[in-house]
């Protein structure tokens, strides 16, 4: 079979390397900046920090800190013009998902004409935009290596994605430090989204094997330090190698794209506004059994990189259901909560099978279920 | 806007009826596929008694959104032994819609030799009229008696010889809005034979005194919609290229993908392409002042189309499309703009399908009974069905059938019916569409030539045919495919232009139902036909026979292809 893979961006990594902002900003030529982050990252202090390093290395920072989650449309507008206005050569975005992906589709409208709503979904061509430095605060949605962003569309209050080679960051800035003290459950959803990144990664449609191998090593990674890092949100081991698994987890599903276990984050998400992380978790023990008998051989090896002794007879139903029981195990582990305890009925689960089918996310499941399958797919997440 | 016409082909009758309140709901190949599966014996002979050649418009006919008028024409194929739609542009829909004739069928078997027409006059009254006169006549010359008989202003709908002698790449012609010739064609699975069978020469219909008014719910909602929709289907970047050039542009994707068919399903690069690109086509078209941005439906925002014509000003052809271009042009190894156009008119003329006429020229290529890229031996073969040759009866079999006689392995048809203009290696959903679709090896069926997706890969196609299958068969019940690539991705307006016309609660999912329910309906006809999950298979060779443009096969396993239309 012949795949495709991607490149990803320069990576600086380690505790500390947001330190050498200022300078890499520098090196890269830029001479003013577009500092984007949430109120989040202001209120932390972190935010701070960043734009004091820039400016420490003479770099003239403007700062847009009005990032929402899941950015809408109108956030994008509002940043890019002000950037325009500010004649900025260079974008800094520190923060979650939702900040990098806004500061990858600001980027996108200082050289290509507004609205970000024209490169939604599938190929129009994008010029490059200025120079893009992503800082991550959580571990992870791996955007900062990422060619997607995750925009909201307000006009048809949908999730869509811009996409692209130019859209990609042209450095990565990984540093560990930036998330101690972090609370608990955030943590657990992140890891989450960092473990379905890499199980989805490996079972995809789109599978490589570069993905494959730095999958497993994510995922091995994660099963290994995430609860040290949700129970003591100060052991910088345990961060340290959680932030090198989401970047890794980005890189991997870069190229795969993830599948079915991310379309019924999408929806249940936007239906019940749990947070993506939890979504994917709650998802991801019933996507190992739905898709146990078309790649046996993957949930085969994310069971190994999670530390499971598999027979090597074992029959495909019952090596999914072993794969899939071992991560509820870890979900209670670090303490993801159930959909009963989320409020989210079991019998809405017919009514949110359409949407799932139609998230172009699912287009990328090794296997394309029925209606039917797909419902028993979605109702299985209650076996938690 | 329900009336039917019911011809009995063996009682020589007309009758005129309203359609059964239990299909309003249907329009085009949605509501073929319902009669097909209610009224009509899967198991029946496709040249017999017991088929109908059921003809009818779209769900939207009669309003005024552009490109609502296609007309659907369906049975069971004779070339494919299944259930068949073919749909044609053209003014016939647009026709009866102004009649408020929702469908005409053709049912029984005649028991003598007479040949009759159908006419639907001004006022609206419809006749079968005696026409053994005009039989033998093909499509050109039999629309210009016509309308000397009737009208400039009629529109037709006909067979040309080849359906006469029930030729399995037999069409049914309609006229063109631009040029007004019969260059539209109801081409694929030849269903000009059943009309044939049913010694129905054609279907005249006079331009109706007074236009029937559609029976809108909310007319304002149906009005504020379709402003929204058509202003949407003109910024589409992927409307432009249709625009601009006409779908003769397509090569300039698929000559560079491995894509585009050349001598025989090769697999291999072009070596004239720069002599079939879209820019060759423009310089070509304004030979003897040709033009393009012609619509072959009034009222069409897109005008794909074009008129072709020689050095002197002479007409040629018109409708002169991709498919055409690619399957009797590089698909056998041949160059020429010229040559292709003149083939494009006799087929035309004669009234056979391009598409199954350039396969079945390449298979003959391949078994080195003309040369290859030999433009004159390829009309020659054209002329030889047109005479009814013992050669030119087998080549009106189809190219399965020619191909086995000659004894060629390569033969690239699904359930019968040639492929299109995409190598299934190359456009690997799409060849998921050749396998799987009841229509046969069929691209307007779920043509999956998205941006942005890598072509060649198995990654996501599975889905990706799927959905377009299922879109597809919406667009064929409702508007132009090239239409319906903007209100298929419009879910905040397309739902409510059902909802101003038809009434009731619509929403996207409940649009797209009708696409799944009418694949379904013609799977369950196919299935009785006979069909198993074996006739869902490429030739072997596309397995087999690597693309030198992409190193790619049709690498689908019965598994896989067994998911797509996993409704």
């Amino acid at each position: 079979m012949i795949v495709n893979i991607k490149p990803s961006p320069p990576m600086i990594f380690g505790a500390g390397a947001s330190w050498r902002t200022g300078m890499v900003a520098r090196g890269l030529g830029i001479r003013k900046a577009l500092c984007i982050y949430d109120q989040g990252m202001k209120d932390t202090g972190i935010a701070g920090r960043i734009v004091e390093n820039l400016k420490a290395a003479g770099i003239q920072v403007v700062c847009y800190e009005g990032v929402q989650p899941d950015p809408p449309d109108y956030i994008i507008h509002e940043a890019a013009t002000f950037a325009n206005e500010e004649n900025i050569d260079g974008i800094i975005g520190v923060g979650g998902g939702s900040v990098m992906d806004a500061a990858k589709a600001v980027n996108i409208l200082t050289t290509n004409p507004f609205p970000i709503t024209k490169y939604f979904d599938l190929g129009v061509v994008q010029k490059p935009g200025k120079v893009l430095i992503l800082i991550p605060t959580t571990a992870g949605t791996g955007s900062e290596v990422t060619e997607f962003a995750i925009v909201t569309d307000t006009l048809n209050n949908k999730k869509v994605a811009t996409l692209g080679p130019p859209t990609i960051a042209n450095q990565a800035i990984i540093d560990p430090e930036l998330l101690l003290g972090m609370p608990a459950s955030l943590t657990a959803a992140c890891g989450m989204d960092a473990f379905a990144h890499a199980a989805e990664a490996l079972t995809s449609s789109g599978m490589n094997p570069l993905s494959d191998a730095l999958a497993q090593k994510a995922i091995s990674l994660i099963v290994d330090n995430l609860p040290a890092a949700v129970k003591d949100n100060n052991d910088i081991t345990a961060l340290t190698n959680m932030s090198f698994a989401a970047t890794i987890a980005g890189t991997a599903f870069n190229s795969t794209v993830t599948h079915i276990g991310h379309a019924m984050a999408h929806t249940i998400g936007a239906f019940y506004h749990i947070p993506h992380g939890v979504g994917c978790a709650l998802a991801l023990p019933a996507v190992m059994e739905f898709v146990a008998d078309t790649v046996p051989e993957k949930v085969r090896q994310i069971g190994a990189a999670m530390g499971l002794s598999l027979d090597k007879g074992m029959a495909h139903a019952e090596l999914g259901l072993a794969v899939a029981d071992a991560i509820r195990e870890f979900l209670r582990k670090i303490g993801i909560p159930t959909l009963e305890e989320l409020s989210v009925q079991r019998e809405m689960m017919a009514l949110l099978v359409p949407a799932v089918m139609s998230d172009m996310s699912s287009y990328f499941s090794p296997k394309w279920g029925s209606a039917e399958q797909v419902y028993y797919l979605m109702d299985n997440m209650y076996k938690y | 806007m329900f009336r039917i016409l019911k011809v009995d082909a063996g009682a020589k009758t007309l009758v005129e009826e309203e359609l059964n309140s239990a299909y309003r709901e249907y329009g085009g190949r949605g509501l073929i596929a319902k009669i097909m599966l209610a009224e009509v014996n899967p198991a029946c002979d496709p040249l017999g008694a017991e088929n109908k050649l059921i003809i009818c418009t779209g769900l939207l006919a009669g309003t005024s959104v552009p490109m609502a008028h296609r007309l659907s024409v369906g049975g069971k194929s004779p070339l494919t032994g299944g259930i068949k739609e073919a749909n044609v542009g053209g003014t016939a829909a647009t026709a009866l819609s102004r009649h408020g004739i929702k469908m005409i069928v053709l049912e029984g078997l005649p028991k003598s030799e007479e040949w009759h027409f159908v006419r639907v006059a001004r006022d609206g009254s419809a006749e079968l009229v005696a026409a053994d006169e005009y039989a033998g006549l093909n499509n050109y010359q039999l629309h210009g008696k016509l309308k000397e008989r009737y009208g400039d202003d009629i529109s037709v709908i006909s067979i040309g010889t080849a359906g006469e002698r029930q030729y399995k790449n037999s069409t049914l012609q309609v006229t063109d809005a631009s040029s007004g010739h019969p260059s539209r064609a109801a081409a694929r699975g030849g269903l000009g034979a059943v009309m044939g069978s049913k010694k129905i020469k054609a279907i005249v219909i006079e331009k109706s005194e007074a236009r029937q008014a559609f029976p809108y719910a909310d007319k304002d909602l149906f009005e504020k919609a379709k402003k929204a929709l058509v202003q949407r289907t003109l910024d589409n970047p992927l409307s432009h290229g249709l625009m601009e050039v006409g779908t003769a542009a397509t090569t300039n994707v698929s000559g560079v993908t491995g894509m585009l068919p050349v001598r025989n399903f090769s697999g291999t690069f072009f070596d004239k392409l720069d002599s079939v690109s879209a820019e060759a086509f423009m310089q070509r078209l304004q030979v003897g002042g040709g033009r393009n941005k012609e619509g072959c439906q009034a009222g069409c925002i897109i005008k794909c189309s074009n008129t072709i014509n020689d050095a002197e000003g002479n007409y040629i052809t018109s409708g002169f499309e991709y498919e055409t271009i690619a399957l009797c042009g590089p698909n056998c190894d041949i160059g020429d703009f010229d040559a292709i156009a003149r083939i494009d008119r006799l087929c035309d003329d004669f009234g056979i399908d391009t598409m199954e006429t350039g396969c079945t020229i390449a298979v003959c290529m391949e078994a080195g009974k003309i040369p290859w890229g030999d433009s004159e031996a390829a009309i020659g073969l054209i002329r030889e069905m047109m005479e009814g040759t013992e050669f030119g009866m087998l080549l009106g079999q189809g190219t399965e059938a020619a191909g086995k006689a000659l004894g060629v392995s390569r033969i690239p048809t699904v359930k019968g019916q040639s492929m299109a203009a995409y190598d299934p290696r190359n456009l690997k959903g799409t060849g998921l569409t050749y396998a799987t679709s009841p229509m046969g090896a069929d691209h307007t069926a779920g043509l999956t030539l998205l941006p942005g997706v890598d072509h060649a890969s198995k990654t996501a196609q599975v889905a990706i045919s799927s959905q377009l299958q299922a879109i597809s068969a919406v667009a064929d019940c409702v508007m132009c495919l090239f239409g319906w690539f903007t209100a298929a991705t419009a879910p905040e307006i397309t739902p409510d232009l059902f909802a101003g016309a038809l009434g009731g609660e619509w929403t996207f999912l409940r649009v797209y139902g009708i696409g799944a329910e009418t694949i379904m309906m013609e799977k369950a006809f196919n299935t009785a036909a006979g069909f198993t999950a074996d006739s869902d298979r490429l030739p072997g060779f596309f397995y087999t026979d690597r693309s030198a443009v992409t190193g790619s096969t049709f690498d689908f396993s019965p598994e896989e292809i067994a998911q797509v239309l996993n409704f």
